[in-house]
């Protein structure tokens, strides 16, 4: 009996801290069939501006996970419970290099590269680790089609623009592919997303260890 | 009878060592997340408000996201009444409506946008003690007027392409 406890106590820490080494996050949207290859859903390439006029296309992002969502600096409702949340996933991984941030503004029209700046600066957080970014309004909408469309198959709330002021955060993988998402105005689908966080991030550690 | 007291024992410290890995592996981390310091404007909802204006902030705050909820379907008929007003297929009459109603979903799209940028939580109002409310029954009406504009420039959108289908 005395040799089962260790395996025991192993196995309630395990339970405790959600912790499955054989699960693996699903690449989230639908697949489609390209050249007869079936091909997983990818956000298209963009290249935005964030606080400090750089330019963030994919390329800034490859072989990291980063957590992207919408929002805009007047919004006054549910974007100031988004940014909490953000935040809150911030400072949790915010020593970690492969964890990066991306947050949209919607409202490129009055969310300069200044406000955006001041925006960060009053968040007090690095701008190589939480980008905000603004560019041409098609080309934002168009990108959130891409992250929206596929969650929206997932919970089919119908058009995935209409999700562009939803709350949600997504998780993407250093491929490009959407492979979690949360409502990031509750906080405790936030703590969730955070298990999800850490998965992908050691599967991607993995990917570029065996590279 | 020592047996069973030996078991008894066994099994009362392993309940104990369970809580305590428990505590251990899993406490720290989440002591953490849970603490963040969060800047002043990022709250939603001013402690500052009293009950009157908390309900009426409220009220704003609802149509507002009812009205935002549909300026991604704003975004996605502009793009289609633009489209519309240049399409050489369209007659002179479609596209002089296409860009009538084109102007009217542009017309809502930056009062929409306009209203938020404009819009001042009690903490960031500059006006006189006392006034808030004044200021958000002020708020409310505009944001109606707003949200009506909306509601109109998509009607209008889609009757004109329930024409083309």
């Amino acid at each position: 009996m005395k040799a089962i406890a260790p395996l025991f106590l192993l196995f309630i820490v395990m339970v405790a801290c959600n912790y499955n080494p054989k699960y693996k996050l699903p690449i989230i949207g639908q697949r489609t069939l390209e050249n007869g290859e079936v091909v997983d859903h990818v956000i298209r390439p963009f290249e935005f501006v964030d606080q400090d006029s750089n330019t963030v296309r994919n390329a800034t992002l490859k072989d990291k996970i980063y957590v992207a969502d919408f929002f805009f600096v007047s919004c006054p409702s549910i974007c100031p419970l988004m940014t909490k949340q953000m935040l809150r996933l911030y400072k949790k991984y915010k020593n970690e290099p492969g964890v990066l941030f991306l947050s949209h503004t919607i409202d490129p029209r009055h969310d300069t590269v200044g406000r955006l700046r001041r925006y960060a600066g009053k968040l007090g957080v690095k701008s190589s680790k939480w980008h905000f970014v603004t560019g041409e309004r098609d080309s934002i909408y168009g990108i959130a089609g891409d992250y929206f469309i596929a969650v929206e198959d997932e919970s089919g709330n119908g058009d995935p623009a209409s999700l562009i002021h939803s709350g949600k955060f997504m998780l993407i993988d250093g491929s490009g592919h959407v492979r979690s998402y949360c409502d990031g105005t509750d906080p405790k689908d936030v703590e969730k997303f955070m298990f999800d966080i850490d998965h992908l991030l050691q599967e991607e550690k993995d990917k570029n260890a065996a590279k | 009878m020592d047996k069973t007291i030996h078991i008894k024992s066994f099994v009362y410290s392993l309940v104990i060592l369970s809580f305590f890995a428990v505590l251990f592996a899993c406490g720290q981390s989440k002591k953490k997340e849970t603490t963040p310091t969060v800047p002043q404007d990022t709250s939603t909802q001013p402690s500052v408000l009293s009950t009157q204006e908390k309900l009426l902030f409220e009220k704003v705050m609802h149509l507002h996201d009812s009205a935002m909820e549909r300026m991604g379907e704003i975004n996605q008929s502009m793009k289609q009444m633009r489209k519309l007003s240049i399409d050489t297929k369209s007659s002179e009459e479609l596209k002089a409506q296409a860009r009538d109603a084109l102007e009217k979903l542009t017309i809502a799209d930056k009062a929409m946008w306009d209203w938020m940028y404009g819009f001042r939580k009690k903490e960031k109002w500059n006006g006189k003690a006392g006034d808030y409310i004044n200021y958000l029954h002020k708020q409310d009406s505009s944001m109606q007027i707003v949200n009506e504009s909306i509601i109109t420039a998509l009607k209008q959108a889609d009757q004109i392409l329930n024409k083309t289908q």
